[in-house]
This record gives structure tokens, C-alpha cells and sequence, in this order.
């Protein structure tokens, strides 16, 4: 581990995205339409009433939440790190005595210093103006805590394990726009997952994009029961067995092909 | 002394996709790829002593580039042995990324949107450098270099000569022992190129650090290095003083003769008498420089001087240059 280095680049990273940052959050606000859009899609289907078991307050703060997630949660940098490889830039990355993967958590994480004031100024000013009552409850505060810890690294290593495909095809970060596809429709975005069609509940559940991105604002909003909280949390967990795993296996044979074949 | 770099039969095989242009080739290259072999690198060996400075010259496509990353861990070999300052480079230790450093002159280790001095910083931390001992490297670095009034500014604003000298001084910045400089003064103009040059001398006096560096300008080998590696398709063709290459590969020498008494008609009928094997490079009226096969010279001189009263002859070996372009382009065998 080379925190050391993790942190000077981080900063340098931070330093060098400030100086671009209206770029950054012009990228921001358009990471934060979709779940806008459907806020005011469902808040005015709910009207005075209830859809899905949710009132129009309940929405507004669904779809606040979710959008300040959605940003936070954006791995950014995993369209980059596809780019650095396929541009032999990677290999400047390996002649360092420090992980390449910390360029990549680097880069996100100074994004996400860049972009954030700016969304929850953005989510504050909406909350504002839209001013919906509704009340948390401590635990799940306390909850959404770890949720969204687990949300962010799964959403990240997922990210950058389909990044990493460009070790082999020039072409991988199409995979990672279907990622971004399914994620619209499996993560809460279209509408809360309690409103999709029965099947698409089930892939929902099944499928790992809600517990990047959903899963944790539902907890907050008190919408889980505490075995599908628990489900949730077992989810969440497995998929990064999963998404760890295959990184291990992508990392290291994706190396041996670029070693092979030349930077 | 141990070897600071010693490498055995390296050998890299790429296998490179190909197929015959047309739409029909296209379809079937999606269900039946056909591959063939390119021998980059094929059963090289040489050793490198520590602090030695080594030129490894050959034409494009010969393999340099493909050894050096092998070199510096970037390539996995497809055969051979290597081992760069006690290690095997391709295991890619972080004890050896701290001893080695590689510069190319296509690639950065400067990020473009902050200054100089940030991504010096940056560097420093990433190798774990102690605050006192960066400090010292990075004043001498920037006193060689002459690169203070650089480290304030973007490394975007910088010219292409400024913005080598700063990544010079960044690959450099954590001591190693072995650097890989792959053709560091590449599009620089002459002026930089004579400063970066000077300065690579100096440092590796000064430093002790062993030194491979390959280069397309002939100036930079000549007054670096007094030892060269010659390849080509892969193959090395030679490892020693690039003089003595010069004296075995260029088949020809000059010749050139101060006229003095002897009047050009004369002479020039003596050059045409003497046929084919001499030609006439240069000729001005009080000079003339000939090229003789090697293997004639004495003869041919010793009739010059027997037939002509010249006020003055030399022999020298051809031009550096002349000589590697010829190797490149004929690819004479030592």
C-alpha cells in the first residue's frame, strides 16, 4: 500500500481538475437530468395521492437523494483508465512504484471533490424550492452509512473491471455505456424499483446495478423491511465477491496480454 | 564487478493479425483470424556494467524500443533471461520500479494542468522520497537542467525542448541506477539538443547511474556513448566501440588530397584511369576527396603519391552517418 503516493495524486488530480472544473460540472448536471426528470415525471403522477406506495414528498426526496448518489457514486474515471490504455499511456502508469489502480480511485476521487459541492448545492437549492416533509429515521442513517460505502466500490470496480477489457478490444467502453444503460433501468432511475413490473422487480433484485445506486436510498427513505434490508446488505456483499473476483482475473491476465503485445 | 544489466537470448515473438483487403476477407476475418509471427527481438545477449553508458542503435522497426520495455518490465519475453540491478524486470517488484526509470520520448510523467513543480511533487511522493534528500536531487536536477523558471508553469505552456528537460529531470528525480532513455532528444532542435546531451554526460559521470539509450540521432551516440549495441531485425550485430564499428562496417575509405603542384586535369584523368573502385565525393580546385574500397586503399594511395605531386594525403574512415545509413539500408553483417 502506498498511501503516501495515493494522496499526493489525489491532490495533484483534484489540483488539475479545479482548473477545468466548469467542464466538470457541466458533466455533472448532465449526470443529474435523468433522475430530475423522472422526479417531476412521478411527482406529478403522484399528485395529491400515493403511486407505489410513495406520495409526492416521498418522491421528491427519493429522487434528491438518489441524484447526489448517482454523482457520488459515478465512476468517472473508468472511461478514462480504457482511454490510458488504449493510448499506450499505461504503461507510464506501470513504470511506477505505485498500483495503477490508484490512478483510477485517484481520479475518481478527486472528480467526486470537484463535482460534489456543486450537487448538493444544486439538491439543496431543489429541496429548497420544493420543501417535501419527510422523516428518517436514525438507524437508517445510520444504515445508509456502510450501504453507500458498498454502493460506491461496487459501482467503481465493476466500472473498472469493464474498463480494464480494453487490455483486449479497443472497443470495451461500449460495455461500459450498457453498463450505464442498465443502470438507468435496474437502479432506481426509470422509477423506484417497488414500482417496476413484476419481472423486471425480480431481475432488479437478482441483478447487481440496484445495489449500486438504489439500494441505498431506499434504505434511508425506510422502504425495506429488515430481512430485505439484510437481503440488501447479502446483495451488496456478494456482488463484490464477484466484481473482486473477476477484477483479480481481468488485472491479471489483462496484464499478461499488454505485456505481450506491446504498450 | 557484477553486471548492473545482463541479459541472455531475449527473444519476443509478436503474433500480429492480419488479413487480404476486400469486404470478403473482412467477413471471414470474424470467424477465422489468421495470425502471423514478427520476431521483434530474436536471442539477444549482452552484458552492461554498473554507471557504463550504452548506445543501442539500429533502424526503425529493429527492436530497440521492444528490448528497452522488456528491459524496464513492461514486456513479458517470449524467451530468455534478463536481470536489470539484481532483478528480473517483467516480475515488475516495486524494489526495482525504485531503480530503474525510463524516459520516452513520446510519453509524460507531467500532467498538463498543473505546474512543473506540482508533478515533481506528486513523483516525490509516489516514491517515497524523504523531504531532505528530494530536495537536494531536485535542486541539482534543476541547476543542470536550467529549468527554474519552468517550475511555475503549466506543463501545457511549456515547448517541446522545455517540457523533455522538466520530464528528464522528473524520470530522474528518485536516483535510479538504471535509466532507459529512448530517444530522449527526439524533435528537439539542435541548441536543446546539445544541452540535453551535455547534461546526460554530466549526470552520468556525476551519478553513476548505468545508461542505455537509444537514439536516431547520430550525434547523441557519438558523443555519448562510448560503447554501441547495433540491431537489427531483431538480431544484435554488434557490441563494442562505435569507432572500431565504423572501421569494420564501412567497406570504403575516403581519401583526400591536397593537389599542391599537381594540376586537377591530371588528377581527375588519374581517378578515371583507376576505374570504378574510385569515386570522386568531393572536388574543388585545390581538393579532391575520393571514396576507395577498403581493401585497395594502399594501392591506390601509393600510386596518388607515385604518379602525382600532391602536397598532402589522409585516409579516413567514411562519416559516422554514412556508415549506419549504409548498415541500415544494406544491412552489411560484421
Amino acid at each position: 500500500m502506498n498511501l503516501r503516493g495515493g494522496k499526493a495524486l489525489v491532490s495533484r488530480l483534484w489540483m488539475s481538475y479545479m482548473s477545468s472544473r466548469g467542464f466538470f460540472w457541466v458533466l455533472a448536471f448532465g449526470h443529474l437530468m435523468p433522475p430530475l426528470m423522472y422526479m417531476f415525471v412521478w411527482t406529478t403522477a403522484a399528485g395529491q395521492g400515493v403511486v407505489g406506495g410513495y406520495n409526492r414528498d416521498e418522491f421528491v426526496v427519493y429522487y434528491l437523494v438518489l441524484m447526489v448518489l448517482h454523482e457520488f457514486t459515478y465512476p468517472v474515471s473508468n472511461y478514462t483508465v480504457g482511454d490510458v490504455i488504449r493510448y499506450g499511456g499505461f504503461s507510464t502508469w506501470l513504470l511506477r512504484p505505485l498500483h495503477p489502480i490508484y490512478e483510477a480511485v485517484g481520479t475518481d476521487i478527486a472528480t467526486k471533490a470537484v463535482n460534489m459541492p456543486f450537487t448538493f448545492g444544486l439538491a439543496l437549492v431543489l429541496g429548497l424550492a420544493l420543501r417535501p416533509v419527510v422523516m428518517i429515521a436514525p438507524l437508517n442513517w445510520l444504515l445508509f452509512v456502510p450501504a453507500l460505502v458498498l454502493a460506491y466500490t461496487l459501482r467503481f470496480l465493476m466500472a473498472y473491471v469493464l474498463a480494464l477489457l480494453a487490455f483486449w478490444s479497443q472497443r470495451a467502453d461500449a460495455l461500459l455505456s450498457l453498463n450505464d444503460t442498465l443502470l438507468f433501468l435496474f437502479a432506481g432511475q426509470v422509477a423506484p424499483i417497488a414500482l417496476l413490473p413484476g419481472a423486471l422487480q425480480t431481475a432488479a433484485v437478482l441483478l447487481p446495478f440496484r445495489y449500486m445506486l438504489s439500494f441505498p436510498v431506499e434504505l434511508l427513505l425506510g422502504r425495506m423491511t429488515p430481512q430485505q434490508t439484510l437481503a440488501g446488505f447479502a446483495g451488496q456483499a456478494g456482488w463484490l465477491l464477484v466484481a473482486f473476483l473477476l477484477h483479480q482475473l481481468v488485472w491479471k491476465h489483462g496484464l499478461r496480454h499488454y505485456s505481450a503485445v506491446g504498450g | 564487478m557484477s553486471s548492473q544489466i545482463s541479459v541472455t537470448d531475449l527473444t519476443k515473438t509478436y503474433r500480429i493479425p492480419q488479413r487480404d483487403p476486400g469486404l470478403k476477407s473482412a467477413l471471414r476475418s470474424l470467424v477465422r483470424r489468421r495470425y502471423s509471427d514478427v520476431h521483434a527481438v530474436a536471442g539477444v545477449s549482452f552484458t552492461v556494467q554498473p554507471g557504463e553508458m550504452v548506445g543501442f542503435i539500429g533502424p526503425n522497426g529493429a527492436g530497440k524500443t521492444t528490448t528497452l520495455k522488456m528491459l524496464s518490465g513492461l514486456l513479458y519475453p517470449t524467451h530468455g533471461e534478463a536481470v536489470v540491478a539484481g532483478f528480473i524486470p517483467w516480475e515488475r517488484k516495486t524494489e526495482f520500479l525504485r531503480l530503474i526509470s525510463m524516459v520516452m520520448g513520446n510519453r509524460n510523467q507531467l500532467t498538463w494542468e498543473n505546474t512543473v513543480m506540482d508533478s515533481f511533487y506528486v513523483l516525490g511522493e509516489i516514491y517515497n522520497l524523504p523531504a531532505a534528500q528530494f530536495k537536494r536531487t531536485l535542486d541539482e536536477l534543476v541547476t543542470m537542467l536550467d529549468i527554474q523558471e519552468h517550475l511555475t508553469k503549466m506543463a501545457r505552456n511549456l515547448s517541446l525542448g522545455e517540457r523533455m528537460k522538466c520530464e528528464v529531470a522528473a524520470a530522474l528525480l528518485h536516483r535510479p541506477q538504471v535509466v532507459f532513455l529512448d530517444e530522449p532528444t527526439l524533435g528537439l532542435d539542435v541548441s536543446m539538443q546539445i544541452r540535453l546531451r551535455q547534461f546526460i554526460a554530466d549526470y552520468n559521470r556525476t551519478s553513476g547511474a548505468t545508461i542505455i539509450l537509444t537514439s536516431h540521432y547520430m550525434a547523441d551516440v557519438v558523443s555519448l556513448c562510448p560503447r554501441v549495441l547495433l540491431i537489427q531485425q531483431g538480431a544484435l550485430l554488434f557490441d563494442g566501440e562505435l569507432k572500431q564499428l565504423a572501421g569494420r562496417m564501412a567497406p570504403f575509405k575516403q581519401v583526400r588530397m591536397e593537389l599542391g603542384e599537381a594540376s586537377p586535369a591530371a588528377v581527375d584523368a588519374l581517378l578515371v584511369r583507376m576505374g570504378s573502385g574510385v569515386a570522386v565525393l568531393e572536388q574543388s580546385a585545390s581538393q579532391r576527396v575520393v571514396r576507395v574500397r577498403r581493401a585497395e586503399t594502399s594501392a591506390v594511395v601509393g600510386k596518388l603519391l607515385h604518379e602525382l605531386p600532391l602536397a598532402d594525403i589522409t585516409v579516413e574512415d567514411p562519416p559516422i552517418e554514412a556508415v549506419i545509413d549504409q548498415v541500415y539500408r544494406e544491412g552489411v553483417e560484421v
